[in-house]
Formats: C-alpha cells, sequence, structure tokens
C-alpha cells in the first residue's frame, strides 16, 4: 500500500504534464532534432566535448561515500597557516558549504618542509606540502564542481600558495589539478555506507522531533482532568503538526552505489 | 589542539614505510599467499591494504555476509571514517610561477636565461603510511588516541601489527592471519610500539572540518512543532579576526615610516660634512624627530606583532563547542528511529486507517520498544547497510 504522507500533493508515479514544464519538453525535442540530423549536417565526427579521463578510483568509494586525499606543495606555508587560522575565526563564511550538506568530515594538514615524521632534522624538502582529505557523498565531479561554484574563494585561499593551483574558477583545471594530485586509498572505512550526509541529518530530525512528541504525551497522560479520548485528540494535534514538518525527512534512503571488490579491484590493476 | 574539535578526533599519522625487498619476519610462520620476495615493502603493503578492504566490502552487505561477521572498525563504534594511504612519493607541480617582468628584469639584471637553470624536484626517502581516522572524543579529554587504540586493539591487533611491520621501527613478530597474540607479554609489547609510534608519528590537523557538527547545531535550532530555525550562536569572530589582521597592518605601517628613520641617519651624516654657515638645521631636525618617531613605532610593531601573532593562533586554534548527540552511537540510533518511526506510521496507515483514537496507543508502543533515549538499546550496526543492531 502506498504511504500518504501529510503535505503529499501529486501523486507519486503521475507525469508532469508538457506544459507544466516546456523548457525541458523543448529541450528534449530540440536535442533530439540535432542527433538526428547531426550527420546530415556533417558534424558527426566532431566530438561535443573534449573530456579528460578526471575521475574517482574505485578503491575510493564505499557505499554513499567518496574519499579523497590530495597532496600539493606549498610556498611560504606559514601564509597557508595564517588563512586557515583565519578561517577558523569566521565560520559563518563556511555556512553554504555546510547547507549543501556533501561533505561529512574534512580536514587540511600543513605538512613542514622541515618536520617529517620518523625523519631528521637534516631532511628537508623544498616546499612544504598541504594534505587535504575529505569524505563526501555524490560524484566526483559534481563535489569539484560545488567547490568551485559554491566557495571558489574559500577554497583559493585555501591552497592560496600551492605551486601550479589554477584557481577554482574555471571548474576543468582545477580538477584537474586535483586529479594529478590526487592519490588513491589503499584502505578506506566508513561507518555508516548506506547513508549520506542528508540521510544523517534527516534521521536528526525525526529524532528530534521523536522526542519532542514523547515530551508532549508525558504532558498529556500526566493531566488527570482530560478523558481520554481528549487526550487521543491532543495528541493527534501534535503528531500531525509535527509529522507534516517531517514529510521530507522519512522517506527510504534509497540503494547505495555498487562497490568495488575482488574482480573489479583486480581487473584494475 | 586543533586535532580534537567539537566532539570529533582526526587523527593524521605519517609512518615512513620500510624500503627494500619485502622481507618476512623470522616469528612469521604463517606466511600470506600473496607474499613475494621480489615486492617491495610498499608494494607488499598495498596488497594487504587492498585485501583488508576487499574483507570489509564484502561484508558490507548483511544480506550476503555471515551474522555477526564484524570488521575491524565496526567493534568500536565511535569511528566514523578511516583510510590508509600509501604515498609513494611527493608531487612536482612543474616550475613555480613568477611575474613575467620580474622575471625580465631578473634576466637582464643576471646576465642569463633563469629559467634554463634545472628545477629542484622534492623526494622521499621512503615512502609513506597515511593513517587518517575520525573518531568520537571528548573534547576535554587529552588521551584521545591512547584510549581510542586501546579500544580497538582487541579487534585490530593482527591487522595493525601487520601493517605497521611494514613501517619503519617495527620490529617485533607478527600473528598468524587471524588469530591473536598467545602470550599477554607479547600482545602487551606490541600494543606499546604501536601506540608509540602511532603518537610520534601524529601531525597536527590545521584545519578540520565537521558538517555533523554544523547539522548538530541546525538541528538543535529547528522547532517541530513550527519548522522554524532560530538564527545560530556560532558567529564569525570579527574581533579576533582583527586581531590576526592587526600584524600585517602593523607591519607594514612600520615598513612606511622606515624610511624617515633611514632619511634621519642620512641628514645626520650629512650634517656632519656641510661646509660651515649652511643652514640645514631646521630641516635636519624635522627630519631627526620623524627618524625617532619611525624607529619607536617601528620597534613597538614589531613587538605587538609577536605577541598578537602568538595570541591569534592560540585562540583561533580552540576547539569548538561539542554538541551532543552527533556522535556514531546516536547517529546510528537516529537513523534506526527514522526507519521505525516510518514503520509505526505505516502500520497506523493500514490497520486504522489514520485513526485519531489509535495514534496515542502506536505512540507509546513504539517508545516502549524502541527506547529513543538509550542509544545501547537496538541500533544500526556500523560498517553494514541498514543491518540492525541487536541489545548486547
Amino acid at each position: 500500500m502506498r504511504l500518504i504522507l501529510p503535505g503529499m500533493a501529486r501523486q507519486p508515479g503521475t507525469k508532469d504534464h508538457w506544459h507544466e514544464r516546456p523548457f525541458s519538453t523543448l529541450g528534449s525535442i530540440g536535442l533530439s532534432l540535432v542527433a538526428f540530423l547531426r550527420p546530415a549536417w556533417g558534424i558527426s565526427k566532431i566530438p561535443l566535448r573534449d573530456t579528460p579521463s578526471f575521475g574517482m578510483p574505485l578503491g575510493d568509494i564505499v557505499g554513499k561515500s567518496s574519499a579523497l586525499t590530495v597532496v600539493t606543495p606549498l610556498w611560504c606555508s606559514w601564509i597557508n597557516r595564517f588563512l586557515l587560522g583565519l578561517y577558523r575565526t569566521l565560520p559563518a563564511q563556511f555556512f553554504p558549504l555546510v547547507n549543501l550538506q556533501m561533505i561529512h568530515f574534512a580536514r587540511w594538514v600543513i605538512l613542514p618542509k622541515d618536520r617529517w615524521p620518523g625523519r631528521s632534522k637534516k631532511f628537508k624538502t623544498r616546499y612544504s606540502y598541504l594534505l587535504f582529505s575529505s569524505n563526501f557523498n555524490g560524484t566526483w565531479d559534481v563535489y569539484l564542481d560545488e567547490f568551485s561554484d559554491v566557495i571558489s574563494l574559500g577554497m583559493d585561499t585555501m591552497w592560496y600558495r600551492s605551486i601550479g593551483y589554477p584557481k577554482s574558477i574555471p571548474s576543468r583545471p582545477f580538477k584537474a589539478y586535483i586529479d594529478d594530485n590526487s592519490i588513491e586509498c589503499s584502505y578506506y572505512y566508513n561507518a555508516l555506507p548506506g547513508f549520506s550526509l542528508r540521510d544523517v541529518a534527516s534521521a536528526l530530525k525525526v529524532r528530534k522531533a521523536i522526542h519532542f512528541l514523547e515530551e508532549k504525551l508525558a504532558e498529556i497522560n500526566q493531566d488527570t482532568t482530560t478523558s481520554a479520548a481528549t487526550k487521543d485528540d491532543l495528541f493527534f494535534q501534535q503528531f500531525e503538526s509535527v509529522v507534516a514538518n517531517l514529510v521530507n525527512h522519512l522517506p527510504s534512503t534509497g540503494k547505495p552505489p555498487l562497490h568495488a571488490a575482488h574482480g573489479t579491484r583486480e581487473l584494475n590493476l | 589542539m586543533p586535532s580534537n574539535e567539537a566532539g570529533f578526533y582526526q587523527l593524521t599519522a605519517l609512518l615512513p614505510v620500510k624500503t627494500g625487498p619485502y622481507k618476512a619476519l623470522s616469528g612469521e610462520k604463517n606466511v600470506p599467499q600473496y607474499c613475494n620476495s621480489s615486492q617491495s615493502y610498499s608494494h607488499h603493503l598495498k596488497d594487504y591494504l587492498n585485501q583488508l578492504s576487499d574483507s570489509f566490502l564484502s561484508n558490507i552487505d548483511s544480506k550476503s555476509s555471515k551474522s555477526g561477521d564484524l570488521h575491524l572498525f565496526d567493534h568500536t563504534r565511535c569511528t566514523h571514517f578511516a583510510r590508509f594511504v600509501v604515498i609513494d612519493q611527493l608531487f612536482y607541480n612543474g616550475r613555480r610561477r613568477h611575474d613575467s617582468l620580474i622575471d625580465f628584469f631578473r634576466t637582464l639584471a643576471a646576465g642569463k636565461d633563469l629559467l634554463s637553470k634545472k628545477d629542484k624536484i622534492d623526494q622521499l626517502e621512503s615512502p609513506y603510511l597515511l593513517i587518517a581516522i575520525d573518531f568520537d572524543c571528548h573534547p576535554s579529554s587529552t588521551s584521545c588516541v591512547q584510549d581510542y587504540l586501546s579500544d580497538l586493539w582487541p579487534y585490530a591487533s593482527q591487522e595493525l601489527t601487520e601493517i605497521l611491520h611494514h613501517c619503519e621501527g617495527f620490529y617485533l613478530p607478527v600473528p598468524p592471519r587471524g588469530k591473536r597474540f598467545t602470550s599477554r607479554t607479547a600482545d602487551w609489547n606490541a600494543y606499546r610500539t604501536v601506540e608509540r609510534m602511532i603518537l610520534s608519528h601524529e601531525v597536527e590537523t590545521t584545519y578540520p572540518f565537521s558538517a555533523y557538527f554544523w547539522v548538530a547545531d541546525k538541528v538543535k535550532r529547528w522547532n517541530p512543532s513550527t519548522d522554524r530555525v532560530s538564527p545560530s550562536e556560532f558567529k564569525n569572530r570579527w574581533g579576533l579576526f582583527g586581531i590576526g589582521i592587526l600584524p600585517f597592518l602593523l607591519v607594514i605601517v612600520s615598513l612606511l615610516i622606515l624610511p624617515f628613520y633611514l632619511g634621519s641617519f642620512f641628514f645626520n651624516w650629512l650634517y656632519e660634512y656641510v661646509p660651515p654657515g649652511a643652514e640645514l638645521s631646521e630641516f635636519y631636525q624635522a627630519w631627526n624627530r620623524w627618524g625617532i618617531i619611525g624607529f619607536a613605532l617601528s620597534v613597538i610593531s614589531v613587538i605587538l606583532f609577536m605577541f598578537a601573532w602568538r595570541y591569534f593562533i592560540n585562540r583561533a586554534n580552540q576547539p569548538m563547542p561539542q554538541i551532543k548527540g552527533v556522535d556514531l552511537k546516536s547517529i546510528s540510533k537516529s537513523l534506526y528511529l527514522q526507519g521505525e518511526f516510518l514503520e509505526m506510521y505505516k502500520r497506523w496507515q493500514d490497520h486504522d486507517g489514520f485513526s485519531k483514537s489509535s495514534i496515542r496507543q502506536h505512540f507509546s508502543c513504539f517508545l516502549d520498544k524502541h527506547q529513543p533515549s538509550d542509544i545501547e538499546s537496538p541500533s544500526l550496526q556500523p560498517g553494514k547497510y541498514f543491518s540492525i543492531r541487536k541489545m548486547s
């Protein structure tokens, strides 16, 4: 049986009428015409886009989360240390990134050129290095596009003194830079492989709503002057108002993508 | 310390991997099948980690895995993410870019083409093993890593010793695969060595970011009844930002007034050599006065620079406070409750047809059965797709 939640207006499975989404319908017709006429115009051999082979190594994906590990050379790392310190005083600058709900955990670590762990002080590299490690949802392309579109200034200041850093706009050289400096994980563990950050945020809201209803239920039950029917009515009102606000946080989380195991990894080698 | 922030510890450790061909230790009786003497330690370590990763991925689906087959990090119930990465060599991103005009004049001054000089390329003496783990830890704790490792050790002693056996400084025997140390002394020695190595090779996380903290902050401000979200109490700290910027402003000011100081020296020298009768005294005195002021300001700005910088870095690196309810146990419980709440709603719809009189009963039963406040009661099993963890 289909689940009916408060606020559900459209029947799932019903299609939009063409006049409700004119641009997508016209766009589809246009694309079909282009595909049909391309050989006639003699442009069938011209590639639509010169797409480089960027992407995510399969070993870096576990369930709905992916790992990204980037090591880049830094010149004058104290400036980056200072900028990262400045960012710690400005948490509101990251609110757009937080609202995207793509990254679970991320870290920026400056590795000083004269303090490599396990090495004597005599060993010194020419540059310091910036290690960036992230656990995110979605595809590699979309993730870096978000960096480029939403917090480009933030990313540019984080990698401010990185050698060869092309800035995050336009996104293509930025992606090439990240791809060139990435290292694949040999082992990656994710405690909640079936859930994205949005799923977690929804679950936290549901739990808060349950606690809220629990308190209301206790209040209603404690009132000895009202009848059972009135108590049912009072709780129903509370329940209805809360569930109406949870509509977008209750549906199923969906299936996670296929992971790379055994045969797939061997094929890549 | 920024590694420990908002109730999460972001452990970063870099351990140098042994160089040369891989050699199994003399005490190692059960040599794995993948062992090949022509392999380097780095290659062998990658193979081992890949096998470990595959064993995790093959059991991730609770339907196909054996019941109760938990992976090493599943046991702790506080590890959000973990990764092991072998860094074979550093990246070279080409020559450092300069301004073309500056390079042009430098070339002219040097009389030769500076770009033809060979660039120095960084090279590591040995590969590094990067260990990056995100786990729950109370912000006030000073022994997060030690406590975490002691929790993990009973379930991961074989794997951790096998991994660290590839790293410099670890020369203890490794127990056979799938088995633990036979004697308590050997187990204790191995644990102490692993703990010492990870602690001594830990690198401070310069900037940690945890979305769970901000999500929890937003949920905390959300009113379930009205669906309104109140403003966050975490705002930009403009005062501290100003203190951070202040050192640079002071340096700029001191650089601007330094020429007056140097100018006064010049006029002092000039005054001594001017012919008698020349009237330079008023001009000289004016410069001299500005020079003294400039010198005093330069000294003050340098002192302020040092204090402000230290104060700023210390204050900026203070950890954010912890918000309760976003540790892994609480998140697992929340995800479990989300699914069960939906099931309860469905039963209410199917059996009672949204009857007003029965929802109170349904919800009371739901509370009794699933105990939302108790994070130890039935919850999701970490490291598996949608698997319910029974009560321990």
